[in-house]
Parts: C-alpha cells; structure tokens; sequence
C-alpha cells in the first residue's frame, strides 16, 4: 500500500490561544503561508497558492474590526474568478483559541470560542487522485460559518464550488448518509471511529443537473461528532506502519442526524 | 494490498453464478437454488411436489455461530414466498412481510439469475422482462468479527410484499435488526448512499469520467447515532445509469479483476444507485 494522495501533501499547523483580534489570524496565517515548502506568494495583499497542474487558488483576508474578518476566494492566478467572500464573525468581544491548518493546497481557520458555536473557514483545491490532476477545472471550494448574501449555512455539508460555471453554495459533501434525515455509520456496533476522506461533488460545465465527484479535500478527514468534540486529537493510520495526527474542528451547528465534523491534519 | 475480505474467495468455491431460462414452473428455482448453494457448503432439501413444494436452505455452518435459513415456499407454480430465520431464530422477513417473487410461465417462460455466496444470495428473475429481485444474508463486518457484538443479518423487503404486489422491488429497501431492537424492520434509509444527501441527482462517476464503485454498506440504529453493520458479500453499488444486466469488470487488487452484474431491481429513489452481484 501507500499513503493516499490526498493524504501526501506536508502539512502546517499553528495554534495560538487567547486571540481576541482577527489581525491575529491574518498575521500569522500570513506568516504560517509565506514560510512553508512550497511557499505561497504574497502579492498586493494577496496569497497566492503554488501552482500545480493548472489547479490554483488566492484569497484575500480583510479585517472589518476586531471580531469580524473577510475572505475573498479566487480560482487561478488572477482575481478574475471568484467563488465567494466568507465573513467570519466571532462574539464582541471574544477570546479564543486559534487553529491554523495549511498546506500547499489547503487553509483552514478552526476558531474555537469554547462553549459558543465556533467560527471556521476552510478553502483550497482538490485531490484528483486517481486521476490526473488536471482532469477537470471544477477543483477550488470553500466552506465557512457564512458567506456574504447566503443565509443556507448552518450545515456543515454546504461548500461553494463552481457547479457548471456559477459558483454556487450547495450541499455537496459526501454524506454517507442513505437519506437526509437519517443517520450515517461513522462508528462500528463495537465502538470503532470510522474515518472517512471529505470528498466534495458538483455539476460539470455543461453537464446538466447531475452532481458528479470532483475530488477529495486534503489532510482532511471526516469524523463521527458522536464520539469526537472540536479540539480533540487522532491518531489515524494512514499507510502500513504509518500514522497521522489529525484535530477535531468545529463549525456550524450540523444538519440533524448529520454525525460528523471535520479532522484535519497537525503533524 | 489484498482483495476485501467481502470480495474475497474462489469462483465455484465460495460464489457462483447461474442463468436459467425458461423456466415455467418455480419449482425448478427450488432445486437450481438446491444445486448452487449445495455447491458452496450450504444444507439444502427440497421437499414436495410443485405447486406445495418447499426448499430449505441453510448456510455453512462456522464456528463462531453465524447461520440462517431461508425457506421458500411455493405459492403457486408461478410465485415464491420466503421466509429467513436467523442464528436466533429471529425472523429476518417478518410473516406478515414475507417478500414473494413471481416467474411468468407463458412465452417461454422467466429468466432467472443465481448469484450466490457461502454469505448469502440474490435470485433475480425477469418474468416478462421485468427483473424481480429478492436477496438475503450476512454482513461482512471486516476488520472486526462477523459476530461481535453479534451477526448482522438482511433481506430485501421483496420484490413483492406478502399480497404479492410489486412494490418492494427497490434496490434501497432492506430489512435488518437494528441495534437496540429486537424485531426486524424494513427501511429505504439503512444504507450508505456515498453521495452528497438526498434529492440530488447523482451521476456516480468522476468528473474525469470514471465509473466509482463503492461496496453496499448497510448501517442503522437510533439516528443521529447510527452504526456502520458491514457490507453485503459479493456486491457492489453502482451507477443508475447502468443497464439491468450489464456486467461491470472491477479491479479488486492488483491485478486482480471480479465481474459484476447489474440487477434490474429498481434504482433508488434518493440516491441513484443499483446493485451489482458477483458473476466471477
């Protein structure tokens, strides 16, 4: 065997408690992006992701005030397409612990707010594995706790994605679920986590009505929110004789009967 | 890597596969069942004469306890009825649920498909070119033990419900015992869909224009705390757009290739998927 593709990518990590200012988050995200192998290139107030195989993204983070930040995210190596600004707002005034994941296909914001409903953004582009990596355009998505003009947000299945070539905010990630409002095994009768990878779908150029899967998140897993609370950390085998370890993130308050969150990679 | 375990064994050995046509009489279903499933450890009889005749089936017995017993019945020459029992003598297909499946005798008689496993078994039969599907078995719950906390045990809710109406013929609606209960229950909502959420339409494929095939995973349980059982041995989900009986070449390890075969059960209704069963 080998370590899955989506699992390959060298991953950053950074946690900084008592933040009480976005300028924080910007500045160190900033920094955490600027100085990794391969680095992401600021440009003009922009961060550039390193490109590769054509798949490309850039955001722009804003700081509105002390609790209210903005993020711009734009597929390719200009501003010209835009998949939607995320507005990340936590309480007035707040305190909170900061959890930077990013690699060099990936960011992801995990606010954790303590016993309030936690603040996130994630963004980047997808594993096409085992396809090339070039196989289709529709591989940039981005979820938050909100975005600018959307109110269907409180789900942690909701990701903007270019669906045929308008980017649009829909309930795209795998679920494993059979039907909306049932549940989904993410745990054994014996008691065992199943992990499963974040694998995202969405409607080709073209094509229709029909959702078709584009790929899967990097470092990220999905884990079942029955046993794992934001924070908690994992140790996932992720190879033979070769493991991973992953936090817990939080978000919106998951769809009912939705048992999961996110995991991404630390180390 | 290896093959997964509910992939795993040797044609003629541990799965087989047989099409029969013209058959106008269900007994002949009795003894083909008798025959395939003899051939694969299980304890089969067929007893009586057609139209009353019954076959008993009874799968390989294992040390760890795991079995079951299908019983089917002839309602006429033309319909089936079944009845599955568990380890426990747990009704899997509750009596007043018991799925029935029919043959057409006119014409030349049905078609119908064996795909059978030491774990299980779906029998499809095509009377007038409409495939009726009733299957039943075990789940695979691999890495863990097949029997810990206990066997999980399935059937199709059909084809047809016990008043012989076609109307359980969905390839989404299983019955299982879900954790915490004690009577078996049927439900279009106990499987891993693998796609995004209902109401969808899903094409199962990439956007690079590869087909996916995922196994046929069955979970349940009290909901939002539900749990994975394990899959169906031999059996694949794939795409709704894929023909009743097309077969379908899926590499399962390296090198190693199984065919499948789509059944003409109908496509889900939330989730847009078929079942596929082993032919080799």
């Amino acid at each position: 065997m080998s370590v899955p593709a989506f699992l390959s990518v060298t991953p950053y990590y950074q946690e900084t408690v008592g933040v009480s200012d976005v300028s924080t988050i910007i500045t160190n995200l900033g920094a955490l992006l600027t100085s990794q192998s391969p680095a992401w290139t600021l440009l003009s107030g922009v961060y550039y992701s390193p490109a590769d195989s054509g798949r490309q993204f850039n955001i722009t983070m804003t700081r509105t005030n002390a609790y209210t930040m903005t993020i711009l995210v734009c597929q390719g190596a200009s501003q010209a397409v835009q998949l939607g600004p995320a507005t990340l707002t936590c309480p007035n005034p707040w305190s909170g612990a900061v959890r930077l994941f990013c690699g060099q296909f990936y960011i992801h914001i995990d606010i954790d707010l303590g016993s309030t409903t936690p603040v996130y953004f994630c963004a980047g582009v997808l594993d096409l594995s085992p396809e090339a990596q070039n196989a289709h355009t529709h591989f940039l998505y981005a979820n938050a706790t909100a975005f600018a003009g959307s109110s269907s947000n409180a789900d942690i299945s909701n990701v903007y994605m270019f669906d045929n070539a308008t980017a649009t905010y829909a309930r795209r990630r795998s679920g494993w679920q059979s039907y909306q409002g049932s549940g989904q095994g993410f745990t054994t009768p014996n008691g065992a986590r199943i992990y499963r990878p974040s694998e995202l779908w969405c409607i080709p150029t073209g094509g229709g009505s029909a959702y078709y899967l584009a790929g899967r998140q990097y470092n990220c897993l999905m884990v079942p929110s029955t046993m794992l609370s934001q924070g908690d950390e994992i140790t996932v085998p992720v190879d033979v004789g070769v493991t991973g370890v992953f936090k817990a993130c939080g978000g919106p308050v998951p769809y009912a009967y939705i048992s999961r969150l996110l995991a991404m990679r630390k180390s | 890597m290896a093959v997964p375990n509910f992939l795993a064994g040797t044609i003629n050995v541990d799965f087989n596969y047989l099409s029969h046509v013209g058959i106008t009489d269900t007994i002949t279903i009795l003894n083909d069942l008798n025959t395939q499933l003899t051939a694969l450890g299980w304890t089969c009889t067929v007893t009586g004469a057609s139209p009353t005749a019954v076959g008993t089936y009874i799968s390989p017995t294992r040390t760890d306890g795991v079995s079951f017993k299908v019983v089917a019945t002839q309602v006429s020459a033309t319909v089936l009825k079944y009845a599955v029992t568990d380890q426990w003598s747990g009704s899997v297909t509750p009596v007043a649920n018991q799925p029935q499946q029919n043959i057409v005798a006119t014409g030349g008689g049905s078609e119908a498909r064996y795909y059978s496993n030491k774990f299980g078994f779906f029998l499809e039969t095509l009377p007038s070119g409409v495939a009726e599907c009733f299957g039943c078995g075990v789940l695979d719950a691999t890495p863990e033990a097949i029997n810990v906390p206990r066997a999980f045990y399935w059937a199709t809710s059909g084809p047809r419900s016990a008043a012989n109406a076609l109307s359980q013929n969905g390839a989404d609606n299983m019955t299982t015992l879900p954790l915490g209960s004690t009577t078996y229950a049927a439900s279009y909502y106990n499987y891993c869909s693998y796609g995004p959420t209902q109401g969808l339409t899903l094409s199962r494929s990439t956007l690079g224009g590869s087909l996916l095939i995922v196994p046929f995973d069955i979970q349940g349980g009290m909901a939002p705390a539900s749990y994975l059982y394990g899959r169906i041995f031999q059996c694949i989900m794939v795409d709704a757009a894929q023909s009743l009986g097309a077969q379908i070449t899926v590499p399962i390890d390296t090198g190693v290739t199984a065919v499948f075969r789509v059944l003409g059960c109908a496509t889900s209704t939330y989730n847009s998927f078929r079942i596929a069963a082993r032919v080799s």
